[in-house]
């Protein structure tokens, strides 16, 4: 494999980055997303066909059997199978006699994601082709960008003036930055002119998204990778990468380099490329993802079975490795701090159980004990699955596995022998101390899948509930309330004998955020 | 490491006030059970169906004593005729009250405002009774012709105070009517629906207030000072909900 791209400048690379806080862009291996632009710059119109060619049309069955051929995923997180997504959307809008309408995701909302800002950025007329191609085949109403950061809304808009007159209408909109737009919820409501926060019910966006139509909805790199393989062809498209995960994959490195890889590139390498190595353990999937520790990554590949394997997930191929010289029980904290800042403030055993998790961090930091661990398990205990999006799971899974990836460091400082490292800020958050963007992509957000039983439960919408706390004297063999005032579980089966306490703890909540569902 | 190093357990801040009153986060050590901040143990845990026929039962035995010492049996169509309306405009001021009153959790915990919702409920059904009673007595006594009585200012007698009356009572139809069927109303949109239309309880009472102390006889002074006590009571309770409801985002 040939390095381009790394410590020193390579060909074509610019001494220094465009603008401070531009990530750098490197490829391992062939360049195919960011093919003409390794060595940063823009690609505009006449570029991006000197060095892509023309995009082909393509009908919807091709269209599938093409995203099915190369087991195209989304690349926001989730990991859902292109085909199957683009499958429901054409389903559902046969079945309502509906237009579809297709939504790129655009808002990367995790500051230690950059690469499809870097795209929309770099190589925009690689995305918009990507979105036009599925738009025509489904004969869509209109596409739709979903942004967060003015200057990647310039680059857009400046990308579809260069561009001649599609069939169908393109627009696109800046929406609030914040960790929790991204979810495909909060997405579709903020381009509807809604609030750009994620909905209390949950709602397949392939059944009703954007204004109520069938939406196809992916992530930036997701649509760029479509349009290459269409391109190419799925033969060509499978020639790198693992036979299982066919392609290459965008890394978002240090929060300082985005780099593309073959799928099934060792770690360690692609490390390397950004001129550091595992150090004290790496960060995978972001802040909604796990610790990998020196050992595992040394042996890791990115893909999907390798890191399943150690435990972890790529996510949105965010990777940070964490130096020595910084403490780790510090950034954790750091990061626990901000993503409790992050909370939109919807629900509250997120908005008061994301400060808490935060607040015992330092107090574990200031040598509390064990009763500190203690309450740290039972505040991440407290948040698990009682939100509407997956912000506070995310955020309480994250610090899980710091405890379990550094469980001699939080040992030691919470007895007061601390490690007398400074922190750093290794784990990039952004620059204005809040305010980043981008949730989990599409379905691993709100779809927090309630296991086993069929029939009706009791179900909490905790972007309504105010803790108000009537439903559990109305319903005490249903509902229980947690030490935070809210009840303790998201949904409970309903018993025949309970049927009427369930209904009458639905009337009589304040808030009207109960509701029976199945 | 000094000693006071160790011995320090901050207690964490509390980072959100306001209308989510939940406790404040509290990381330190507790132990796993619920906070005792359920029902009262005096208080009925929940109402069965056998229950809420007893609360019934005793509520209907209550309206006849009052009824009784007001001399319903010995003048009945008197009491009808001028009783009924009054005893409407009673009810319907509780049930506006007390719904109210359920909604506070400053001073009531959640087993009082459970209560606090049941007489609410119980009071708008008594009150509805007692409406349509004044209507069908006022028809009856041909003191209103139906097409008046039906169509707001149609009356050529009080055509103001009289057609209030009967916005009133539409309107306290549309508010009963949201209420009985309050579960249909869940989610976000449809909560803020519901509320809309139950605000219209305001708008109804204080129609209701207005046709009750001009129509027919002179009201009693006592009486008009009670209903602007609560009057004013209502909206002072209700500038502070306004004034408490902003969210922090």
């Amino acid at each position: 494999m040939t390095l381009v791209a790394t410590g020193r400048p390579g060909p074509g690379t610019p001494d220094r980055p465009a603008e401070p806080g531009t990530p750098r862009l490197a490829a391992l291996g062939p360049a195919r997303l960011l093919a003409g632009v390794e060595g940063g710059g823009r690609l505009d119109r006449v570029g991006h066909l000197t060095v892509h060619g023309t995009p082909p049309r393509l009908n919807l069955a091709e269209l599938i059997a093409l995203a099915e051929n190369i087991d195209l995923r989304g690349r926001g997180g989730a990991g859902f199978p292109f085909a199957r997504k683009l499958r429901a959307v054409a389903g559902a809008a046969a079945r309502r006699r509906a237009p579809a309408a297709v939504v790129v995701n655009g808002t990367e909302g995790e500051p230690a994601c950059l690469k499809d800002k870097a795209l929309l950025r770099h190589t925009p007329h690689l995305v918009i082709d990507g979105a036009e191609l599925a738009a025509q085949a489904l004969d869509a109403r209109e596409i739709v960008f979903g942004v967060t950061r003015p200057d990647i809304e310039e680059s857009l808009r400046k990308a579809l003036a260069e561009r001649p007159p599609a069939g169908v209408p393109v627009r696109v909109r800046r929406l609030p930055e914040r960790f929790v737009t991204g979810e495909g919820s909060a997405l579709t409501r903020g381009l509807d002119d809604g609030p750009a926060l994620p909905a209390g019910r949950k709602v397949r966006t392939s059944d009703s998204g954007l204004g109520g139509l069938p939406t196809l909805l992916s992530n930036t790199e997701t649509w760029a990778q479509l349009s290459v393989a269409a391109r190419i062809g799925a033969l060509a498209y499978r020639e790198t990468g693992l036979p299982t995960e066919p392609g290459t994959v965008l890394l978002s490195l240090a929060g300082r380099l985005v780099a593309e890889v073959p799928a099934g590139a060792p770690l360690a390498e692609v490390l390397r490329l950004c001129g550091t190595d595992a150090g004290q353990g790496v960060l995978v999937g972001g802040y909604h993802g796990g610790w990998l520790s020196p050992r595992a990554a040394a042996v890791a590949t990115v893909s999907r079975d390798s890191l399943s394997a150690l435990g972890a997930s790529l996510g949105a191929g965010a990777v940070v490795p964490l130096p020595a010289d910084t403490c780790p029980v510090g950034e954790t904290t750091r990061v626990a701090r901000w993503m409790a800042e992050e909370s939109a403030g919807q629900c509250g055993p997120c908005f008061l159980g994301l400060p808490a998790i935060a607040d015992t961090l330092e107090w574990v930091r200031g040598a509390g004990g064990r009763p500190a661990l203690d309450a740290l398990q039972q505040r991440m205990a407290s948040v698990r699955r009682r939100g509407a999006c997956s912000h506070p799971d995310g955020t309480a899974r994250f610090v899980a596995s710091a405890l379990d990836a550094f469980p001699e460091e939080f040992l030691n400082h919470s007895v007061g022998y601390g490690c007398g490292r400074p922190v750093t800020g290794a784990l990039p958050l952004s620059p204005d101390g809040g305010r980043g963007a981008r949730g989990s992509g599409g379905g691993r957000s709100a779809a927090v899948a309630l296991s086993g039983d069929t029939g009706r439960r009791l179900t909490v919408d905790w972007t309504l509930c105010q803790g108000h706390g009537l439903c559990a004297g109305i319903a005490p063999d249903l509902v229980r309330l947690d030490s935070d005032g809210y009840p303790a579980q998201a949904a409970v089966p309903v018993p025949r004998a309970a049927r009427g306490q369930a209904a009458r703890a639905v009337r009589r909540c304040p808030a009207l955020a109960l509701r029976i569902t199945g | 490491m000094s000693q006071s190093q160790i011995e320090l357990p901050p207690r964490p801040r509390s980072r959100r006030r306001g209308r989510h009153a939940g406790p404040p986060p509290d990381a330190g050590p507790r132990p796993a059970v619920p906070r005792a901040r359920g029902l009262p143990a005096q208080l009925p845990r929940a109402s069965t169906p056998r229950l809420t026929v007893a609360y019934l039962l005793i509520t209907v035995l209550l309206a006849i004593a009052v009824a009784a010492t007001a001399g319903a049996f010995e003048h009945p169509w008197f009491f009808l005729d001028f009783g009924a309306g009054v005893m409407a405009l009673v009810c319907l001021s509780g049930t506006v009250l007390w719904g109210v009153a359920a909604t506070d959790r400053m001073i009531l915990d959640p087993g009082h405002r459970v209560l606090a919702q049941g007489v609410h409920r119980g009071l708008a059904v008594a009150g509805l009774g007692f409406l349509g009673l004044h209507i069908w007595v006022k028809l009856a006594e041909q003191r209103v012709g139906a097409r008046a009585a039906l169509v707001p200012f149609a009356s050529e007698l009080q055509t103001f105070h009289l057609g209030l009356g009967t916005v009133a009572a539409y309107l306290m139809l549309i508010v009963a009517a949201s209420g009985a069927v309050r579960s249909a109303f869940t989610g976000r949109l449809r909560s803020q629906l519901w509320r809309g239309l139950h605000y219209l309880a305001y708008l109804a009472w204080c129609a209701g207030l207005i046709h009750g102390l001009q129509t027919g006889r002179p009201a009693k002074l006592w009486a008009s000072a009670v209903y602007l006590l609560s009057l004013l009571g209502v909206i002072v309770l209700l500038a502070q909900r306004i004034r408490t409801r902003r969210r922090p985002r």
